[in-house]
């Protein structure tokens, strides 16, 4: 707004371009919350107001009934628990793995790393459509279908390649003289990294945190391929399952929809406070 | 306690040679001073003494142990490192106390050490302060904190006060001078800085392009500079060095300047006519002679420091300084006769570089 206010400042000669950049960014935003706006409208509608075709209509009177509807169906609490199952221990194993082999890309190198780095972040490449076929075989082989293992392991794998690329790039910040004063103290290369470099690392951890919790809370596609059973859905799955043979129940989909979001809000809004600059701040002359 | 004792020492990195045979002996309880310009191998002679840089060819012993291949931790050597390297998100209290939790010690000894460490160097009121609230000078001493907690066999201190100001720094260095003198503990400390290196240490190792140009005690080392080298690098401002050649056919010895200025020799002194010859004068050894003698020259710039006053002038075709202590106020331009003290006069083979009298 500052610089709106700057474009049309006495004196200057005319920029159009922070109106321009304001205006569009403006339509921007409103086009991707108009999505978000519309589920929770429908939300809270009943299912004949929906009927009505007054989909974007402020509705009559805020009904609660979704919500409830929602949060007392047992096969919610399991869609809920199942995500959970997968999305807590594949973030953690990525991030985990990610940053033993960014702090050996960043602190250890050794003859070829540099290329084996290249190999594991082009990783990130490859669409899930490559590999969805071979996958499949390979747990089926495995006696692993309908069981939540594979999405584990398939979040956890896929997500090595980012956590890597990130966690290394943020180590390579970390002054070398604090590994070498830490080695010269005693300790050793794991100590180094859980008693010095991790704690230095937590802006990274946080926002790494953040997005493998997000990807894999919101992921559709493997959880489809991989699960058949009611039992074994995760929540995504569940809102798409809600809806009945001959109708659609908008309200009921709204408002899961929103209560599925509600945990990686959650967490965004947990780690936000670790998005911090400046924590290396104070370690060496700089 | 220990002594250091670096024998023979080579250092490679890939295919270029840093440190080519050194060898030195550091006594129990000395505080050593490694000078030398930048890139002259004084921090990878220190880093290897550390254990953070193998030792290509040679051997260095803590003590009676060698230890080529010890590591770092077992050396039982602390380091101050020229960036401090503070843990940021460790207190001072903890960074302090990292390494005795590293080694599980007890709580109440840990507490104890790092409370004395910090009454030491004055740092009791900012145990609880991250490194992030201090000024670069607390920081310093907080990195130092750190080493004297450990109580190791020996120090290392590698270009601590190259980050403080002028003024911090002549602080510090008193400091450090006074903390040595107070625990006795073997010290090895790198500058570049060779007034630091004259005010702080015992002895002084000169090293250039990864050889040791000359071992000794300071003053000894300014008195008596045994190469072309150390004369140029110890002493501020510098020696001033006039390129000349032996004279012959009068009764006493004499030589001349390239431009052919007489320059007076001592004595007792033998150079063959034509030698090639640098002849070496600090500027404090310049006297202002009268009745035409000396050697004229021509004042270019005069700077007063207060204590002395500085006068750069050109003799015998090269720019010189002298330093006088009493003031003078002469206008550039103007000429002076300039007499060097005979008695601490140095002269050089201009081929070797070596010092040629006693």
């Amino acid at each position: 707004m500052v610089d709106v206010a700057l474009a049309f400042a006495p004196g200057r000669r005319f920029n159009p371009w922070p109106a321009v950049i304001f205006i569009s960014l403006a339509v921007l935003a409103l086009l991707f919350l108009a999505p978000t706006a519309g589920v929770l409208l429908s939300s809270i509608k009943t299912t004949r107001d929906i009927a009505l075709g007054q989909l974007w209509t402020i509705p009559s009177e805020l009904f609660w009934g979704n919500y409830a509807e929602v949060l007392a169906n047992p096969a919610v609490h399991r869609y809920f628990l199942n995500t959970f199952i997968v999305t807590a221990p594949a973030t953690v194993a990525s991030i985990a793995l990610g940053s033993l082999a960014g702090y050996v890309f960043a602190k250890l190198p050794f003859r070829g790393s540099n290329l084996l780095f290249l190999v594991i972040v082009s990783g990130m490449f490859f669409p899930p459509q490559v590999i969805l076929i071979p996958l499949f075989r390979l747990f089926n082989a495995m006696d692993l279908i309908d069981t939540l293992y594979p999405i584990i392991i398939i979040h956890t794998a896929m997500g090595i390649p980012i956590c890597t690329l990130l966690m290394r790039n943020f180590f390579a910040t970390v002054p070398n003289a604090l590994r070498e004063a830490a080695i010269l103290e005693g300790a050793n290369e794991w100590q180094v990294l859980t008693r010095v470099a991790l704690p230095l690392s937590l802006p990274a951890l946080a926002v790494l945190a953040t997005l493998q919790f997000t990807w894999i809370w919101n992921d559709f596609l493997w959880p489809l391929i991989f699960t058949q059973s009611d039992e074994k859905r995760t929540i995504m799955l569940g809102i798409v399952n809600l809806q009945g043979q001959y109708s659609v129940a908008w309200g009921v989909q709204g408002s899961l929809s929103l209560i599925a979001s509600l945990p990686t809000l959650i967490v965004f809004l947990f780690f936000q406070r670790y998005f911090i600059k400046g924590m290396t701040m104070g370690a060496v002359k700089g | 306690m220990a002594s250091v004792s670096i024998r023979e020492v080579h250092k490679s990195f890939d295919d270029t040679a840093v440190i080519h045979g050194v060898s030195i002996d550091i006594e129990d309880g000395e505080f050593l001073v490694l000078v030398g310009p930048s890139g002259c191998g004084k921090s990878t002679l220190l880093r290897m003494i550390a254990g953070l840089e193998d030792v290509n060819d040679g051997e260095i012993a803590i003590g009676d142990k060698v230890v080529n291949h010890m590591a770092p931790k077992a050396r039982d050597v602390a380091m101050v490192f020229q960036n401090y390297a503070l843990y940021p998100h460790m207190t001072v209290r903890q960074n302090m106390g990292f390494s005795l939790r590293l080694r599980k010690a007890d709580k109440a000894m840990i507490r104890e050490r790092v409370d004395s460490a910090a009454q030491i160097l004055g740092l009791t009121d900012l145990l609880n302060r991250l490194p992030r609230q201090l000024s670069g000078g607390e920081r310093q001493r907080v990195a130092m904190g750190r080493a004297i907690v450990r109580d190791p066999q020996v120090f290392l201190f590698d270009e601590p006060l190259s980050n403080l100001d002028a003024k911090l720094r002549v602080q510090m260095r008193t400091e450090i001078k006074a903390l040595h003198q107070r625990l006795r503990t073997t010290s090895i400390y790198v500058t570049h800085d060779q007034v630091e290196a004259m005010t702080m240490a015992e002895r002084i190792v000169v090293m250039n392009l990864g050889q040791v140009e000359q071992v000794g005690r300071p003053l000894d080392l300014y008195d008596r500079p045994a190469n072309l080298f150390v004369a140029g690098f110890i002493g501020s401002p510098a020696m001033n060095l006039i390129e000349a050649s032996g004279t012959a056919g009068s009764a006493t010895p004499a030589a001349a300047a390239d431009d052919g200025t007489a320059l007076p020799l001592p004595a007792d002194i033998r150079v063959g006519e034509g030698q090639p010859l640098v002849y070496g004068v600090r500027p404090e050894d310049l006297a202002l002679a009268t009745n035409g003698a000396g050697v004229e020259a021509t004042v270019s710039v005069v700077e007063p420091t207060g204590s002395s006053t500085l006068v750069f002038c050109q003799m015998a075709g090269q720019e010189i300084c002298a330093e006088f202590q009493e003031r003078h106020d002469f206008d550039p331009g103007e000429t002076i006769r300039l007499m060097p003290r005979l008695e601490t006069l140095h002269l050089f083979d201009r081929e070797s570089g070596q010092r040629l009298n006693a």
